[in-house]
């Protein structure tokens, strides 16, 4: 036996592969075979064998990360969730700044037994005085405590004991009052010098142990805390979906990202087998084939709160419970309120409330939307009767500053009237800087300090409060439109987005995915009758836009989206570094030909553009100043309803869904032909000089003065030309009269 | 050996055996994780694997054994990765065969002056080096690759395999070529033992001996579960089979892949499997560092650890050993845990997709 399996060794040697080859080279291609494993082990001893084998199991004795137990902290925080869309990106800390701001979150305790405490971790910016400023913190309506803010170069938590008396099983509301006063001055320039972060990944309820949580208020604990943490949300296992992918991704995403509201929430496709990412998983949706679709929520071994969508293969999604039964309706997404004109609106009625101001600088915005078909170009006012009362002996300076959609109608000095109530105080002002959609009528409070440079001092007084019974009447607008992509996102829904075969250049499917839940709600049903169509775009694809006549070139987008240096400005052509250079040059009578030439044409194009704008680079030259994240594109008048949206090479789809979020329900959201998402999160928009009205009903006695008035306004130099074409070709007319009636017949 | 009985050892179906490959709820079949999981060994090779082939520990000071050789052998033909496969085997014939009876050197150094200091091999590194053979050879369609595996194959029996002192007519399958057999006992490691490699490798080498220790060892485990999750090492005296005296007697870092491998060969049922459920089931909480050390008679936990390979072990056998459960709860691979628990994560992911595909991580 012994011997037939040497000689099957030596067979077998010769057969060896070419690669391992090299291996038995050492003995240069021959296997040496000892006889005994003596001859391996050189003779060794029993006690060297041991020592050996000795250091065999220390290296078998620890092969992992060993963990103490007194190490291990099996507590979690369920984390805060802010129930309005900041326009942020998931992930950040959320901001307080000024003296005095109280925010609203929604917290999900799945179990108030595990309730230990409420942990707030605050960073402050290094102006706050911190042995005044404070914060305190209530869980439905009962304080549960008071801290300092005194952490100036990192993130400090405070937890405040909280007994599950305060806690209700699922949804809590919290609310954060937060008071902050500069060290050294006093004034509204300090005011704005003040902020500080709460940091809401490691902010909320203490549960001692995460054991037994599961469940929908453990996967909205979840969806929190992939929220603040910027996880975003997993969707696992879709692949399996087959042709129904999108169908079932979208009513799950959908439903979830309606019912949680606030910022939207990223979501990403992983595989079943996948790489740990950055950051831990906190909740997770994974599709599981099997006989019935049905719906349930697990824990994860990784800690994640795990929505677990079982599917029938190969079919729709169906028979799925629905969420309102599931998962409570947390915030709504909803637009700001219609008001009517020609008739005095209490501000009450879009939802405004009596506003206290105690902070040297504060900023109240009113928000309120007009009918789409609302268009006021002429010089018609509008008013607001505004009741607004101050306290006595403000330090002199002290005014409230109004505007509308950031033009200032008016500065109102605090002074001479302080501590009576003013009634109706009219604020008569050109009605066309409001527009269709959204509007924002702001009131910025300034009140220098007294001193201004010591630290404010305390106190519990408001400086200013304006009333609620305040109204604004808008003038009469015929039926007309601007053209406008306002209208068109407004209507945007999560069908509305769309792509092609070039899309995924830019976006990928857990983009889409992001975009389309986070359209989910908010989006007004008249203008969604719309079918408004947001086409995801490719830089590549730009020419599939349609450009209604403007110009718009790859590579002004391209430097509105990244830091490249610009090219398109009139940045002065460089000089020959030698002066005489210069005179040759100067000289140089074929040049001077051309410079002549060139000066014509300039003076020409310029001349064009004061007569119509539109021909000019005006938007490429506007684009050219921008920092985008973002560009939505609406250049084509005839297809308002039909969108373009281009993104920044590095820029997060979750802050671009949450500015858009944002701009439905609480901010200012795009207007006019192209709109540019900033890095700071805002909508700047670019309006087309030369867009024209459309009357959208029949001209009429009563109407004919406001359409005609509309018209000459959006175009008054067409107009004057017209005008003035018309007079000179009277003026001829007459005076080829006059001759003809002169003359002397032969 | 006649032919019956070999194929009856190849096959050994005992009573806790279950069917592999096709998920018991059928909706999960099992998938080329060459395909869906190609990520994941790119990230496993990242950071375990270096250009020259070289498999490193590096919470062993950076050590590469013959272990670590075999496992990621095996993993480069379970992934189709011929380059990777090449890489491991050219290294290890360079630095570690250097016994000259094809069993590889059990540790290699890169710090010492000496880096082989110790000849003796270990034999679950070369089981599973020359299992990655057997499988190559199928995997890259290159019957040469059985050459290989036929000499480990051959030396296995030759110095690792001797009859039990207890029962004579039962194989033991020693640690190592040397140490582990003295006058009055013989100790073992029984996470050495891998049945499904030891029949992949009879069946594809002819050495049927190697078949017989897969079935003798699942019958000592059996009986030695009895009492408990099975402890790293064990001895055998004339009077039978116990925890090894002066060796490690808990159930630990050594042991737990003895439900690894079992469930991996199919044997989900085997009391080895089911007594570590029972401990996982009652210790293991999500978010919470998972046992890696447990005294076998208490239950109680010695040791535990965040690292998510033994998660996904955990998860592997709670799932596996709860017929009906769909999605278990194994974590995402993580690359910078070490690479003991990276490498026992990676096979709990081919066990799982094997034999229980509907065990997939929620």
């Amino acid at each position: 036996m012994l011997m037939r399996r040497v000689t099957l060794l030596a067979a077998l040697a010769l057969a060896m592969p070419v690669g391992i080859a090299p291996a038995f080279a050492q003995s240069d291609g021959i296997i040496p075979l000892p006889s005994t494993d003596d001859a391996l082990i050189g003779g060794m001893s029993e006690g060297d064998l041991d020592r050996l084998n000795e250091e065999r199991f220390d290296a078998e004795a620890h092969r992992g990360n060993f963990v103490e137990p007194v190490a291990y902290d099996p507590s979690v925080v369920s984390p805060l969730r802010p129930v309005e869309a900041r326009g942020r990106p998931a992930g950040s800390a959320i901001r307080f700044d000024g003296e005095r701001r109280t925010l609203q979150f929604a917290l999900f305790v799945p179990r108030p037994d595990q309730v230990r405490a409420m942990r707030i971790s605050t960073l402050s910016s290094i102006n706050v005085l911190p042995e005044r400023s404070h914060y305190r913190v209530f869980v439905n309506d009962t304080l549960v405590g008071e801290g300092r803010l005194e952490n100036f170069t990192e993130f400090g938590a405070v937890d405040f004991p909280m007994g599950a008396a305060v806690v209700l099983a699922g949804q809590n509301n919290v609310r954060i009052e937060l008071m902050q006063y500069h060290r050294i001055y006093c004034g509204p320039d300090a005011s704005f010098a003040l902020w500080s972060d709460i940091d809401l990944a490691n902010s909320g309820a203490v549960l001692s142990s995460s054991e037994g949580i599961s469940g929908q208020e453990g996967f909205l604990m979840g969806l929190a805390a992939a929220s603040a943490t910027g996880s975003g949300i997993e969707i696992r296992g879709a692949d399996g979906l087959g042709a129904y992918q999108d169908e079932w991704v979208s009513t799950i995403t959908q439903r979830i990202s309606a019912a949680l509201g606030g910022d939207p929430i990223p979501f990403r496709f992983t595989p079943y087998w996948s790489v740990q990412s950055t950051g831990r998983s906190a909740s997770r949706i994974t599709f599981l084939p099997s006989a019935v679709n049905r719906l349930s929520f697990r824990a994860a071994g990784d800690g994640a709160q795990v929505m677990v969508v079982e599917y029938v293969p190969d079919s729709r999604p169906g028979s799925l419970p629905e969420f309102e039964n599931i998962l409570p309706r947390v915030a709504e997404r909803a637009a700001p309120t219609l008001i009517d004109t020609q008739r005095p609106v209490a501000f009450s009625e879009f939802g405004f409330r009596t506003t206290e101001v105690y902070d040297r600088y504060a900023r109240i915005d009113a928000r309120f939307r007009l009918p789409d078909d609302y268009v006021v170009l002429t010089n018609a006012k509008a008013e607001i009767a505004l009741d607004y009362i101050y306290v006595d002996g403000l330090p002199e300076g002290a005014a409230l500053l109004v505007n509308v959609n950031g033009t200032n109608i008016r500065l109102l000095p605090l002074r001479g009237e302080g501590g009576q109530l003013i009634e109706q105080f009219p604020l008569r002002f050109e009605a066309r800087y409001l527009r269709s959609g959204i509007n924002t009528v702001s009131f910025e409070a300034m009140i220098p300090g007294s001193p201004p440079d010591m630290p404010c001092p305390f106190t519990e007084t408001p400086f200013l409060a304006i009333g609620q019974s305040s109204t604004l009447t808008m003038p009469y607008s015929p039926s007309m439109y601007l053209p406008d992509m306002q209208i068109g996102f407004a209507g945007l829904t999560p069908a509305s987005v769309h792509v092609n075969e070039m899309s995924s250049r830019s976006f990928d499917a857990n983009d889409v995915v992001t975009l389309r839940a986070a359209l989910s709600g908010g989006e007004r049903s008249d203008a969604a009758a719309l079918n408004t169509r947001l086409t995801l775009l490719s830089l590549d694809d730009l020419g599939s836009v349609p450009m209604g006549g403007y110009q718009l070139s790859r590579r002004s987008l391209e430097a509105a989206m990244t830091d490249y240096p610009s090219t398109l400005t009139g940045a002065p052509a460089e000089q020959p570094a030698h002066a005489l250079l210069r005179v040759q040059d100067r000289t140089d009578s074929t040049a001077a030909l051309a410079r002549g030439w060139d000066w014509i044409q300039n003076g020409f194009s310029t001349a064009l553009q004061w007569l119509q704008p539109r021909s000019g680079m005006l938007l490429e030259q506007w684009l050219e100043q921008q920092h985008a994240q973002a560009v939505l594109i609406q250049l084509d008048a005839t297809h308002p309803n039909n969108l373009w949206m281009v993104r920044a090479p590095d820029s997060d789809i979750s802050a671009i869904a949450s500015a858009i979020v944002a701009a439905r329900t609480n901010a200012e959201g795009p207007r006019g032909q192209v709109s540019v998402l900033d890095q700071d999160g805002q909508w700047q928009s670019w309006v087309a000089p030369d867009r024209q009205p459309v009357l959208l009903e029949a001209v009429t006695l009563g109407n004919v003065r406001h359409v005609v008035g509309n018209f000459v306004s959006a175009m008054p130099i067409r107009y004057v030309a017209g005008l003035f074409f018309l007079a000179l070709i009277s003026a001829l007319f007459a005076l080829r009269l006059v001759i003809a009636t002169r003359e002397h017949e032969k | 050996m006649n032919r019956r009985n070999f194929l009856t050892l190849l096959g050994a179906a005992p009573a806790f055996a279950a069917a592999g490959g096709a998920s018991a709820q059928g909706y999960l079949a099992t998938a080329d994780l060459s395909v869906s999981a190609a990520p994941v060994w790119e990230a496993w090779k990242e950071a375990y694997l270096r250009a020259d082939g070289r498999v490193v520990d590096g919470l062993q000071h950076n050590a590469s054994h013959s272990e670590g050789q075999g496992y990621g052998a095996l993993l480069a033909t379970e992934f189709n990765d011929l380059d990777a496969f090449a890489r491991i085997v050219e290294w290890s014939e360079m630095n570690l065969a250097v016994r000259g009876d094809g069993l590889l050197a059990w540790r290699y150094l890169p710090e010492e002056s000496n880096r082989v200091p110790d000849l003796n091999n270990a034999s679950d590194g070369d089981l599973f080096y020359a299992w990655a053979m057997v499988r190559a050879a199928t995997r890259f369609d290159d019957r040469s690759y059985l050459g290989r595996a036929q000499i480990t194959a051959a030396a296995l029996v030759d110095r690792c395999v001797v009859d039990s002192m207890a029962n004579p007519a039962e194989k033991i399958f020693l640690p190592a070529a040397q140490g582990f057999v003295h006058a009055d006992r013989q100790v073992f490691n029984p996470c050495y033992i891998m049945p499904l490699a030891l029949r992949e490798l009879a069946a594809a080498t002819g050495v049927v001996e190697l078949a017989q220790v897969a079935q003798h060892a699942e019958a000592i485990m059996q009986r030695v579960a009895v009492s408990g999750p099975v402890p790293d090492w064990l001895q055998v005296t004339a009077s039978g089979i116990g925890p090894a005296d002066g060796f490690s007697t808990a159930a630990g870092y050594e042991a737990m892949r003895i439900p690894l491998y079992l469930i991996w060969s199919g044997l989900k049922s085997h009391p080895a499997v089911t007594q570590m459920m029972r401990v996982y089931e009652q210790t293991v909480l999500p978010g919470a560092p998972v046992p890696t050390r447990i005294e076998p008679s208490t239950g109680a936990v010695l040791e535990a650890s965040n690292d998510p390979g033994y998660r996904a072990l955990a998860a592997l056998i709670n799932c596996t050993g709860n017929p009906g459960s769909v999605g278990s709860d194994m974590p995402a691979f993580d690359p910078t845990q070490p690479y003991y628990p990276a490498t026992l994560q990676m096979f709990a992911m081919i066990a799982a997709n094997q034999v229980s595909p509907e065990c997939v991580p929620i």
